[in-house]
């Protein structure tokens, strides 16, 4: 290799900028989620490289903060380390810190690199192949070329582009999953249709959206003070609890005993007031203990934050979804998100954050549910953007008390309904739709109603 | 990046590459203690452990102890599972007992 080849090949590769990755991941766990969700192994030019970051990667997903010595333990405990030489390697990449807020920079410059690398690789084979074989079809060279540069440049590693092909191959496996289910439904379910995705934890809403699908993002709008916190804590009762899926509920409000002495009340069925005070006799405290070994046993994961940004939950979101496989995401409630830029409106924060949470739900395939307050009047604030992003939009209200003494309707119900669920966005199914539901506030139970007499 | 922030990094991996050079390298540390050592570097560089904890890991070295009980505090100390808040505490009043033990047997 000339001189000249041998400085071109440098250019190829940025070694610096691949140790800066991997210390910063040894020193921040944020910057150790950024890493994890942007770099693959093969991003790395140097061999020892990518093994180290595919130790710390996989000691993140193990749920073990991958710091110097628990690389060092792990390299060890798999005879990696053998000589002063390899730790004298591990601290030389250790060493190279930055500051840790300026990840994303190194991480473009290894990808930058890797990309490199690839179109590389591209013009070595086309240049071999044309001097193989000269009679090719040239018209054929060139559009194969073309296919695999454009995937080089213009889609990221994720993007997919279907062929008329694909999406008729999509669609006849999805019309006769259909056909198999609809069979299903009739032979064995006896009539009940079974979900597509995450169950609602009502009977009509499971049956107008067949159930939270991965990544769908729903919009559940209430005032203050109408069940916004119940209704997610409903929600993930029926997915983490009485489903066993792993649920993040992000809860920017409640403390941490607030929240748990919520579920004392919910699984246990007596009156949150009672449980709060501690006003309960021995039998009720034994109820609340099973109660508690059901959510010992369940999927749930609770993250109070109350200084939470959009940015902040992406990186919570990637953790859990690694970490935990997490299912669903619950937001309670984003309005109380700190804005990023103090001179944005608030309903330009509430249009941002719900963009992110959209394509975080995509990205990551998990159901994303946002809660947000509705005004006096039962509208919402910058309400059309937000409707045009998410792919469900319920509203929680309670039912009027002039309605409720006055209708006929809500008498034919098994309990009388005091609240209802609006559907006023649906992106696979019904919308317009009012589903009325029992909410029992002193026990924060939500339930559905059940029609008796038509 | 604030300099006290790249010293404390410095010493934490300067610290580590010692420990473990102390094992590969030296032959000084067994595996266990190295484990160990590493453990309790993480333990207290990385933001996991209280000031007490430390504090008695000084106050047991600046102990005149018996070579029996000074073995049975290691050996107490590299029991710990420092994942375990409650292991650390147990031990750390294991400890905390054997240091006034031998104290108790000096005065008398």
């Amino acid at each position: 290799m000339n001189v000249e080849e041998m400085d071109f090949k440098n250019q190829l590769f940025d070694l610096e900028s691949e140790r800066r990755v991997i210390s910063s991941m040894l020193h921040s766990e944020d910057a150790c989620i950024e890493a994890y969700n942007s770099l693959q192994v093969t991003d790395f030019y140097s061999p020892q490289h990518g093994t180290v970051f595919e130790l710390t990667s996989s000691l993140y997903e193990r749920e073990i903060r991958p710091t110097y010595v628990e690389l060092i333990k792990e390299a060890h405990t798999l005879g990696m380390l053998t000589n002063s030489r390899d730790i004298e390697d591990l601290k030389y990449i250790a060493e190279h810190y930055i500051d840790d807020g300026n990840i994303k920079y190194w991480i473009k410059k290894v990808r930058d690199k890797s990309r490199l690398r690839k179109f590389e690789s591209f013009l070595r084979k086309s240049y071999q192949m044309l001097q193989e074989d000269i009679d090719q079809d040239v018209e054929q060279i060139l559009m194969s070329a073309e296919e695999e540069l454009t995937n080089m440049t213009a889609l990221e590693i994720d993007d997919h582009v279907d062929t008329p092909g694909d999406l008729a191959k999509l669609g006849y496996e999805e019309v006769e999953r259909r056909f198999l289910r609809y069979k299903d439904i009739k032979e064995l379910h006896q009539g009940v249709i079974p979900l597509d995705g995450l169950p609602t934890g009502f009977y009509n809403l499971n049956k107008v959206t067949l159930g939270y699908k991965p990544g769908d993002l729903i919009i559940l709008g209430a005032q203050t003070g109408h069940g916004k916190t119940s209704f997610a804590l409903h929600t993930a009762n029926a997915v983490a609890i009485r489903s066993k899926k792993n649920l993040l509920y992000l809860n920017t409000e409640m403390s941490r005993p607030q929240i748990a002495l919520r579920w004392g009340s919910i699984l246990s069925g007596i009156e949150h007031e009672r449980v709060r005070s501690g006003e309960i006799n021995e039998s009720e405290l034994s109820r609340i203990l099973h109660g508690y070994s059901q959510l010992e046993d369940s999927g749930f994961y609770s993250y109070p934050c109350p200084n939470l940004t959009p940015e902040k939950t992406i990186s919570i979101a990637r953790k859990f979804k690694a970490q935990k496989q997490i299912d669903m995401m619950i937001i309670d409630y984003i309005g109380r998100m700190d804005k990023q830029d103090s001179r944005l409106q608030e309903w330009q924060v509430l249009e941002q954050i719900v963009k992110t949470q959209k394509m975080l739900a995509q990205n990551l395939q998990i159901v994303v549910m946002c809660l947000v307050q509705l005004n006096p009047d039962g509208s919402l604030q910058g309400a059309k953007r937000m409707k045009n992003e998410c792919d469900l939009m319920l509203k929680l209200s309670p039912i009027p008390k002039e309605e409720l003494e006055e209708s006929e309707e809500l008498k034919k119900f098994d309990t009388m309904p005091n609240y209802a669920i609006f559907i006023d966005k649906n992106r696979d199914g019904q919308s317009g739709i009012r589903i009325p539901i029992y909410f029992d506030l002193q026990r924060q139970i939500m339930k559905d109603v059940k029609r008796v007499t038509i | 990046m604030a300099t006290k922030d790249i010293r404390l990094k410095k010493l934490y991996d300067s610290m580590g590459s010692m420990i473990s050079n102390l094992h590969l390298q030296k032959g000084k540390l067994s595996h266990e203690e190295m484990y160990c050592l590493l453990s309790v570097l993480d333990y207290t560089l990385m933001g996991k452990s209280d000031t007490n904890f430390i504090a008695l890991l000084r106050e047991w070295q600046a102990s005149e102890l018996e070579p029996e009980i000074n073995e049975i505090i290691k050996a107490t100390l590299m029991s710990v599972d420092f994942k375990k808040p409650a292991s650390v505490i147990k031990n750390m009043e294991i400890i905390r007992g054997l240091i006034r033990y031998n104290n108790e047997l000096k005065d008398s």
